[in-house]
């Protein structure tokens, strides 16, 4: 029998579609104006010889617009730019299909590093609220709110996915 | 049910004998009739809105939610509350009653709010009913004469000034009339806009904080707890603070009646050194304000591990967050069970008329595990002796395994992460299990300081391993040392205190009040909560607390071994730490906002709310940081908070309450506010800028916390001290200087001086622009403000 990452996550009909890291790459090549909102937990998710956040700092250095949040952006070099938003802040901005942090509006919004069910409701917010969107959620807790998601995996496989994903940048 | 204009009229006849008629035994009531007004010089004339309805505050409700919209957040797509359904709203579709999504959120505030609310106005209806048949209906409300506004709250929304106890009848009735619309509403095919059921659950909130501080003025008066005592005293607090080697009572709840029945039991029967006496969550609050030969275990969430560790002989529960499945935990230990109301009855016979020796000897045979017994006198008596003769036959029975029974449990764990996924915090209990396994419990031990104890991964565990009690054991010697020392709750805060620091606070030279209050629902360390105190103490904020919040500070020691309750005075003042109690003492923290209305503005409070909310939304600097909430009553305080124009910072678990209120700052107009002396419209800013906002980590709570006390009043001395500490804390956590300087710095005098260049440099870039500053902000009509109104009138009142 089939489950939620989180049990008791359940929120409906419509959830998410689960994608590897090599589609999730290509999706994100493939959006005119991506959005990445990183939480404080990337700075903890360790894999050894690299952390999350590792992985979102390269990903904001190939240009994808950033929001950092809850102090995430400690980890950020300050030549980097980012802005420095609450989760609920960005995503309650996200609600206006016109709104954008680099004054164009985003079509995909990419979400790492965020504590499980604030990452959950956040997303619940956007699928219900703010269909302009799509969104991507880089969790190995899998997120059943956003359109796509990883499947549950563990960290080895996690930071593989993430490997594979940053090729396809 | 008599008011305090009324009197009941009766008159008896034993006999009367005319020419033609006789007549014996005549009893004459006439019921209640309303006294002539007695004239009071001075008193404070009523304002636009006693005992308003759902619809007088209604405009108010929409100012606010103008300025900070909902955001919703729904926890399930469906609606399943009526058989039309299920109806799938995904996307902010409707259902098959019209009703969409942003429209069933709202539903959902409406009826999380009431069910908080009913819950605090049934425990104060309770409470002040027991109260009076036990001491009579004449029992003075009296604060103190350094309080001389006994029940601030009460009197604004209400216009009610209770002189003695049975006066706070009236004020439940208010409370109750307004129940049947209120709950009505939530009905399938009722309200169409999710702004009126927000704003429905406003008017809950602020019933809710009526309720509270009629339960909680009850008990101060009636059972002489302190009364606004700056130096109220340190009472011991942790799990090791119950004496092992005597027989143990715990009380778990929030009703304290039946606890200080039992206290009172004890006292009378010279057993307060023989037996230990304890609570767990907000029960053991109020005990320690009756009586400090109780002590406080700790907060809600340490029913489980407590009570499987088998230090209680005897577990009594009353009501409100107690574990619905208490009894079965404490028969695993062998510990009797009553319950002692009747919102909590739990299936128990109830022996509430039998003789206690019966009682006792059932409960102390084990031929009856629990039972219900609704006479708190009863419960004391029964609870006692049943404690003694128990003990002894208990030994303290535990079911928290040895250490070798853990390595075994241990070992058989599968790693498959059920545990690991059902947990509120996720927390890494399969690492934990390796390291059990190989005979090193610390992991298992760490665990402790960050669950939340509701056991969901024992559920899920298909090896059936008692992770709970893993724990329980792993961290026994944590349990077995924990002592530290909280100051009781001292109630409210006194008017001669806010006199004293009416001014600083109010002109925004104190940066702010941070009341820590709420639930243990933490997201990572309970220890957050003491680190997030000890911040603002030293910053020179004034800390309130209360609840399980309270609690959770004083647990923790500094390297001389002392609390923050120790480190610190409990007075209002900047850098005091003031427990003001249990939960139904909430409303001393708000309470404390309107006294600086009152005492420092002169402003009307009797039946004039909307003012006295606009004041303190627009005068005084004061976030709530309920880093813990789960319960409908949390969200209910809440709202009472934000319709009197208090802003709040919650923890990340309670995105799950799925709605918040939320500024946008670059929308500068929507923060407009007015002159009150001429009606000008001007725009100082996104001040406060949110109303709800949910923090994802402890440094992002604090960023905004501080952020959330800067007010439209502050004088140039107080928000460029306000603006020092942001900068300083922004840097402190987020590693850079803040981006939306622009928009709280009114003009240059705003600007500290110690980064005036660097600031300015940064105003520039964000094409800055100085904005004039006024002293009377509103964002009323200038003709709503009540006070004014009555002296163009020319009235004239006393005010405290």
């Amino acid at each position: 029998m089939g489950i939620t990452w989180k049990t008791g996550d359940v929120p409906g009909g419509y959830i998410s579609t689960k994608v590897d890291g090599a589609t999730a790459g290509r999706i994100i090549k493939g959006a005119k104006n991506p959005l990445l909102i990183v939480g404080k937990l990337a700075c903890n998710i360790d894999f050894g010889d690299k952390r999350l956040i590792d992985y979102a700092i390269e990903m904001t250095k190939r240009g994808i617009p950033t929001v950092a949040t809850a102090g995430s952006s400690r980890e950020y070099p300050e030549d980097i730019e980012i802005k420095i938003m609450g989760a609920v802040e960005i995503v309650n901005r996200l609600q206006n299909p016109e709104y954008g942090i680099n004054g164009k509006p985003h079509d995909l919004v990419i979400t790492m590093g965020i504590q499980y069910y604030l990452a959950s409701q956040s997303l619940s917010t956007l699928k219900n609220f703010a269909p302009h969107l799509k969104t991507l959620a880089l969790c190995a807790r899998s997120h059943p709110n956003a359109t796509w998601a990883f499947p549950y995996m563990p960290d080895d496989a996690w930071k593989r996915e993430m490997d594979i994903l940053m090729e396809q940048l | 049910m008599v008011a305090r204009d009324e009197e009941v009229l009766s008159a008896k006849l034993k006999k009367f004998r005319a020419a033609s008629f006789r007549l014996e035994g005549l009893e004459l009531s006439i019921g209640k009739v309303t006294k002539p007004p007695a004239e009071e010089e001075f008193a404070e004339p009523m304002g636009p809105t006693p005992k308003p309805g759902i619809e007088d505050l209604r405009d108010w409700d929409m100012i606010l939610l103008k300025r900070y919209p909902p955001m919703y957040a729904p926890i399930c797509d469906v609606c399943c509350l009526c058989t039309y359904g299920k109806c799938d709203l995904t996307g902010n579709k409707k259902g098959a009653c019209g009703i969409d999504m942003k429209t069933q959120q709202g539903r959902w505030s409406l009826l999380t709010a009431f069910t908080g609310m009913n819950t605090h106005l049934s425990h104060a209806k309770e409470l002040v009913e027991k109260l009076i048949e036990m001491k009579g209906p004449d029992v003075p409300i009296d604060m103190g004469e350094k309080t001389p506004v006994e029940a601030p709250i009460i009197r604004v929304v209400t216009g009610i000034a209770p002189k003695k106890l049975s006066d706070l009848l009236e004020v439940i009735d208010y409370v109750e009339s307004q129940v049947p619309p209120l709950v009505a509403s939530i009905h399938m095919g009722q309200e169409g806009s999710y702004l009126d059921y927000e704003s429905k659950a406003y008017h809950a909130g602020m019933l809710d904080s009526v309720s509270m501080e009629v339960a909680d003025i009850a008990q101060i008066c009636a059972l002489d707890l302190p009364r606004g005592d700056p130096n109220a005293p340190l009472v011991e607090i942790g799990a090791g603070v119950l004496d092992q080697s005597k027989p143990v009572i715990l009380v778990i709840g929030h009703n304290v009646l039946p606890a200080i029945s039992i206290a009172d039991y004890m006292r009378e029967h010279d057993l307060e050194d023989k037996i230990e006496i304890g609570g767990i969550c907000c029960t053991a609050h109020d005990l320690t304000r009756y009586t400090q030969s109780a002590k406080i275990v700790g907060p809600q969430s340490m029913q489980i591990k407590y009570v499987r560790s088998g230090f209680a002989d005897v577990v009594i529960v009353d009501e409100q967050c107690i574990r619905v499945d208490m009894h079965e935990i404490a028969r695993s230990v062998n510990a009797p069970f009553i319950a002692t109301n009747i919102k909590a009855m739990h299936g128990l016979p109830d022996r509430t008329h039998d003789d206690p020796d019966e009682i006792v000897k059932d409960l102390v045979s084990g031929k009856e595990t629990g039972v219900l017994i609704l006479d708190e006198e009863k419960v004391g008596e029964v609870a006692v002796r049943v404690a003694l003769e128990v003990a002894p036959k208990r030994q303290k029975f535990k079911i928290t395994p040895s250490k070798e029974e853990v390595i075994a449990y241990a070992k058989t764990c599968w790693h498959c992460g059920a545990c690991t996924k059902t947990c509120p915090n996720s927390l890494p209990i399969s690492d934990a299990m390796y390291a059990a396994a190989e005979g090193d419990l610390s992991k298992l031990a760490a665990l402790e300081e960050s669950c939340v104890g509701c056991g969901r991964c024992e559920q899920e565990c298909k090896r059936k391993i008692p992770v709970l009690s893993l724990i329980a054991k792993a961290a026994e010697k944590k349990f077995r040392e924990q002592k530290a020392k909280a100051r009781v709750g001292r109630g409210p805060i006194s008017d001669y205190e806010i006199r004293i620091i009416a001014e600083q606070w109010g002109l925004g030279t104190i940066p702010g009040c941070i009341a820590i209050i709420g639930c243990c629902n933490y997201p990572n360390e309970q220890r957050e909560v003491y680190e997030m105190a000890k911040e603002f103490l030293m910053r020179n904020f004034i800390v309130a607390a209360s609840g399980c919040g309270a609690m959770s500070i004083g647990l923790y020691t500094d390297e001389e071994g002392k609390t923050l309750y120790e480190r610190f005075p409990g007075a209002f003042v900047a850098r005091g730490l003031c427990n003001v109690g249990s939960c139904v003492s909430n409303p001393h923290i708000t309470d404390a906002g309107i006294r600086v209305a009152n005492v420092f503005a002169r402003r009307i409070l009797s039946g004039n709310f909307k003012e006295i909310a606009d004041y303190l939304l627009n005068y005084v600097g004061a976030c709530g940081l309920v880093w813990g909430a789960y319960s409908q009553k949390a969200f209910s305080i809440g709202m009472s908070c934000h319709r009197l124009g208090v802003p709040a910072v919650l923890g990340p678990h309670s995105a799950k309450y799925r709605h918040l209120y939320l500024g946008l700052k670059e929308n500068l107009e929507s923060y407009n506010v007015r002159d009150i002396k001429d009606g000008s419209v001007h725009n100082l800013g996104p001040v406060p800028e949110h109303l709800i906002y949910v923090a994802e980590s402890m440094e992002e709570a604090m960023v905004m916390c501080c952020k959330l006390c800067f007010r439209n009043n502050d004088l140039p001395e107080g928000r460029q001290l306000k603006i020092t500490n942001y900068i300083d804390i922004y840097k402190k956590y987020y590693g850079r200087m803040p981006d939306d300087l622009h928009y709280y710095i009114r003009d240059e005098f705003d600007i500290p001086y110690a980064a005036k260049d660097e600031i300015m440099e940064l105003l520039k870039a964000a094409g800055w622009e100085p904005k004039k500053p006024i002293k009377s902000p509103t964002l009323l009509d200038p003709k709503e403000i009540w006070t004014y109104e009555a002296m163009r009138q020319g009235k004239k009142w006393y005010t405290v």
